[in-house]
C-alpha cells in the first residue's frame, strides 16, 4: 500500500487504541492502562513512519490526543475497530501538550516485544593455572582459556513489561544484557527474536536503549543540556528544534529531573547531582527517543533503598505508561522492589533456574524441596539459593535446581551455528524494521557533537588555575627577558638569551597542550564507545568535530602567552604575526601527538609515560641543548617537531629583521 | 653570494618554510593515523 500520503487515522475506541499501543484500556479508577493480552499488539513497520499522523481520541477523558506514529497500515485491513481516510497533514507532527505528555510519549513508542533462546556466551579470560617464566610472562600475553558464561539461557521482555534479572555476582547477568543489546564481546550463538521475526539489526538496536551500570556522562554539563545535546544527535533531523526541546523538558519532568535540570552533572572531582539523579539522567537519555526496551544494568547500584525504590517506581509507571518494556539487572533488591517486576530470571553460573512471576516464587521451588522461609524478602532468599548457599543446600542444591529448571522447560531451537551473524539476523533484522543508518545527517553530527565538545570542554580549558598558570608564567618570563630585544648592539650573552628566549616560548605552549591533550581524551572516551555502540554517529563526524572545535580551546591560551611574553621581551613587530602562526602551528602538532597517544594507549599511567619520554627526546634533539647530534641520529631532528619550529623560528625572526640575522646565525642550530 | 643581504633573507624565508611544510605534514599523519587509531579502537 502506497504511503506517500498524510494519512490520517482515527482511533475509534480504547480497544483499538489498546491494539494499536499494546497496551489495554485505561482504568478510571488508577489512570493506568491494563495490558492487553486478548490479541497480538498490531505489527508495527517503519516503511509506515513517514505521513501517518493518528489521532487518538479518549473516550472517557473527551480528549483528543495527536502525536506522529507509526504501524502498518496493511495490517489493518478488515479490521474493524479502524478507520482510515485521508486528512489534512500535519502541521507540526510532534507537537505535544505538557498535559498529555504521558499520553504522546505512549503513542510514539513502538511496542516491541524482545525474545531470546537459546543463547550461550564464551568470554577468553586469562588462565591463572599456566605457569611461566619470568622472562615469558614478560615477554608474551598471558595464556587464556575459554569460560562458558551463558548456557542456553531463554526469556522475554513483552511490551510494557518490567523484567527482572537476578543473580549473584558472576552469574552471567551484564553478560545476557550486553548480548541482547548488542554490546557483547563474548562470542555468542542463539536466537533473538523481535516480535517474533528473528533479527537484531543495527536499527533495530536503536530502539532499545541501553543504561549502564557505571554513568558515562559529560561531568560539565548541566542535565539539560545533556539532554539536548542526546536528543540533537538521537532524534530525526526532520523534527523541528522546538519539539526536541519540549521532548528534553518532559523526560526531565517525567524522571523528576526538574530541580536539578540546570545543575552540572558532576563527578569524583566536582559536586553535582546525587547518585539517583545521575542515574535518572542515564535513564532519560535512553528514554529521550521513546525506545521500545530498555535494558538497564544494575540501575539501582551504589543508591540507597529509597532512592533505588523512588527509581525502580519511575520506571515501573514508565513501562505502563508508555508501553516500554524494561530489562533490568538488579543485585539485592529489597522486597517492595521485588514485587514490582512482572517476571523474574534468575541466573546462577550462566544457567536459569527461575523464570516466573514474583508470587509464582513459593509455588515453584516448593514442589522441588526448597521451601522459603516465613517473613523472608523473596529476592534475598532467591539469591542465597543461586549463590549456593550452604545453608539451602549448598552447590548439589544448585545443580538439582538447574536440572529440575532444564527438565522443566527443554530448550525450544536446535543449537545454531557458531556465528553471530545467525543471532542478530543481520539481513532479517533490516528488513525487518528498516530506517536509515545514523538517526542525523553527517552535518548534524559535526555541528552537535562540535558545540558539545565546546560546552563540555571549555570550563576546563580555561578555568581560572589554567588561566591564572599561563599569565603567571608569562609574566614572570617576561620580566626575566625584559626589553632583551629592544638592544642595538647585542653581546654574546644577549645573543643566547634571545635564542633561549625564542625556545622557552616554544616549549611552554608544547608541554600545555600535549599533556591537555593527554587527559581530554580518556574522560570522554567511555562516553563515545557508549554513544558509537548505540549508532548515534559516524567516527569521522567525531573526528572532524573534535578537530574543529579543539582549535579555540587549544589555541586561546598559547595565543595569550606568547602575545604577552613577546611584546614584554620587547622583541620585533615585524617578525609577531608569522612568529605567533608558527607557535600556533607548533601548538597544534603537539596536541595531536598527545591525542595519538592517548589514543594508543590503555589507561592514563600508560600515556603519560610515553608521552613524556618522547617530549624530552624530541626536546633533547631540537639543537638548543646539544648541536653535535651523532650522525647515526641526526635523522631525529627531521622528526622532532621541536626542532623543526625551534629552526623555523630563529629564521622567521633573521628574516624579519636583517641587524639581528647575523648574531641568530651563530646561535642557530647547524643542520 | 652569501654575504648578500637580501639573497640571505631569501634563503633564510625559504628554510623557514621547508620547516612549516614539513611541521604541515606532521601535523596531517598525526591527525590521519589518530583517526584511524580512534576508528579501530572505539568500534
Amino acid at each position: 500500500m502506497p504511503l506517500c500520503a498524510q494519512v490520517e487515522v482515527r482511533v475509534c475506541t480504547n480497544f483499538a487504541l489498546s491494539q494499536l499501543s499494546g497496551l489495554g484500556p485505561r482504568d478510571s479508577r488508577t489512570g493506568y492502562h491494563k495490558r492487553a493480552t486478548t490479541r497480538p499488539p498490531v505489527r508495527l513497520s517503519m516503511p509506515a513512519l513517514q505521513g501517518i499522523r493518528v489521532v487518538e481520541v479518549d473516550h472517557e477523558a473527551h480528549e483528543v490526543v495527536s502525536n506522529r506514529c507509526s504501524f502498518d497500515a496493511e495490517q489493518k485491513t478488515g479490521e474493524p475497530v479502524f478507520e482510515a481516510a485521508v486528512g489534512a497533514p500535519s502541521t507540526d507532527g510532534y507537537a505535544m501538550s505538557s498535559q498529555h505528555a504521558r499520553d504522546a510519549m505512549l503513542s510514539g513508542t513502538t511496542p516491541l516485544t524482545v525474545e531470546w533462546r537459546r543463547i550461550n556466551a564464551t568470554v577468553t579470560v586469562p588462565d591463572p593455572t599456566a605457569k611461566r617464566s619470568l622472562l615469558v610472562a614478560a615477554l608474551r600475553a598471558p595464556p587464556t582459556r575459554k569460560r562458558l558464561v551463558l548456557h542456553d539461557v531463554e526469556g522475554r521482555v513483552d511490551a510494557g513489561a518490567m523484567v527482572g534479572l537476578l543473580g549473584p555476582s558472576g552469574s552471567g547477568k551484564t553478560t545476557l544484557l550486553s548480548v541482547l543489546g548488542r554490546r557483547s564481546t563474548a562470542a555468542v550463538t542463539g536466537q533473538i527474536s523481535i516480535n517474533g521475526e528473528r533479527g537484531l539489526s543495527k536499527s533495530t538496536r536503536r530502539r532499545i536503549g541501553f543504561v549502564t551500570q557505571d554513568d558515562t556522562l559529560w561531568t560539565s554539563l548541566s542535565v539539560s543540556q545533556t539532554l539536548l545535546f542526546a536528543a540533537q544527535l538521537r532524534l530525526p533531523d526532520a523534527m523541528p528544534r522546538a519539539a526536541k526541546l519540549a521532548r528534553v523538558e518532559h523526560v526531565i519532568e517525567l524522571l523528576g529531573l526538574t530541580h536539578c535540570k540546570d545543575t552540572p552533572i558532576g563527578g569524583a572531582l566536582k559536586r553535582g547531582l546525587s547518585g539517583g539523579e545521575r542515574k535518572r539522567t542515564s535513564v532519560g537519555l535512553e528514554l529521550l527517543t521513546n525506545p521500545s526496551i530498555v535494558l538497564a544494568d544494575e540501575p539501582s547500584s551504589g543508591l540507597d533503598s529509597t532512592i533505588a525504590l523512588r527509581l525502580l517506581t519511575t520506571l515501573r509507571q514508565l513501562s505502563i505508561d508508555t508501553g516500554c518494556g524494561f530489562l533490568i539487572t538488579i543485585h539485592q533488591p529489597a522486597s517492595r522492589l521485588f514485587t514490582m517486576f512482572d517476571s523474574v530470571l534468575l541466573l546462577a553460573e550462566g544457567r536459569t533456574i527461575f523464570n516466573g512471576a514474583p508470587g509464582a516464587v513459593q509455588s515453584y521451588f516448593l514442589p522441588l524441596s526448597f521451601a522459603m522461609p516465613p517473613d523472608t524478602n523473596p529476592a534475598d532468599w532467591l539469591l542465597d539459593l543461586a549463590s549456593g548457599d550452604s545453608s539451602i543446600g549448598g552447590r548439589e542444591a544448585l545443580v538439582r535446581l538447574t536440572k529440575a529448571y532444564t527438565a522443566a522447560h527443554p530448550v525450544s531451537v536446535a543449537r545454531p551455528d557458531d556465528d553471530d551473524a545467525d543471532l542478530y539476523g543481520t539481513m532479517g533484522g533490516e528488513q525487518q524494521l528498516e530506517g536509515a543508518k545514523w538517526p542525523t545527517s553527517f552535518w548534524t553530527q559535526t555541528v552537535v557533537l562540535a558545540r558539545r565538545n565546546v560546552a563540555a570542554r571549555a570550563e576546563g580549558a580555561f578555568d581560572a588555575w589554567k588561566v591564572g598558570q599561563v599569565l603567571v608564567v608569562a609574566i614572570l618570563s617576561g620580566l626575566l627577558w625584559l626589553s632583551v630585544g629592544r638592544s642595538k648592539e647585542l653581546s654574546l650573552a644577549q645573543v643566547g638569551d634571545t635564542s633561549a628566549l625564542s625556545f622557552f616560548i616554544l616549549v611552554f605552549p608544547i608541554f600545555l597542550s600535549l599533556f591537555g591533550s593527554l587527559f581530554a581524551f580518556p574522560s570522554e572516551r567511555a562516553i563515545t564507545i557508549k554513544e558509537r555502540m548505540s549508532g548515534l554517529f559516524r567516527m569521522s563526524a567525531y573526528y572532524i568535530a573534535r578537530t574543529a572545535s579543539d582549535l579555540p580551546l587549544d589555541l586561546g591560551l598559547p595565543a595569550v602567552f606568547v602575545v604577552l611574553i613577546y611584546f614584554m621581551a620587547g622583541l620585533k613587530t615585524s617578525a609577531f604575526l608569522p612568529f605567533l602562526l608558527l607557535i600556533l602551528l607548533t601548538v597544534l602538532v603537539a596536541s595531536s601527538l598527545g591525542l595519538f597517544i592517548s589514543a594508543m594507549s590503555n589507561e592514563l599511567k600508560q600515556a603519560q609515560a610515553f608521552a613524556s619520554v618522547s617530549t624530552l627526546l624530541l626536546m633533547l634533539c631540537s639543537g638548543f641543548y646539544i648541536q653535535g647530534i651523532p650522525g647515526w641520529l641526526s635523522w631525529l631532528k627531521w622528526v622532532s617537531f621541536i626542532n623543526l619550529a625551534y629552526e623555523a623560528a630563529l629564521k622567521v625572526r633573521s628574516t624579519c629583521d636583517h641587524s639581528e640575522r647575523t648574531l641568530t646565525w651563530r646561535a642557530a642550530p647547524i643542520s | 653570494m652569501r654575504d648578500s643581504p637580501r639573497l640571505s633573507t631569501i634563503n633564510w624565508g625559504v628554510s623557514a618554510g621547508v620547516d612549516v611544510a614539513i611541521l604541515f605534514a606532521q601535523l596531517l599523519v598525526l591527525r590521519v593515523a589518530t583517526y584511524w587509531v580512534l576508528r579501530i579502537r572505539l568500534h
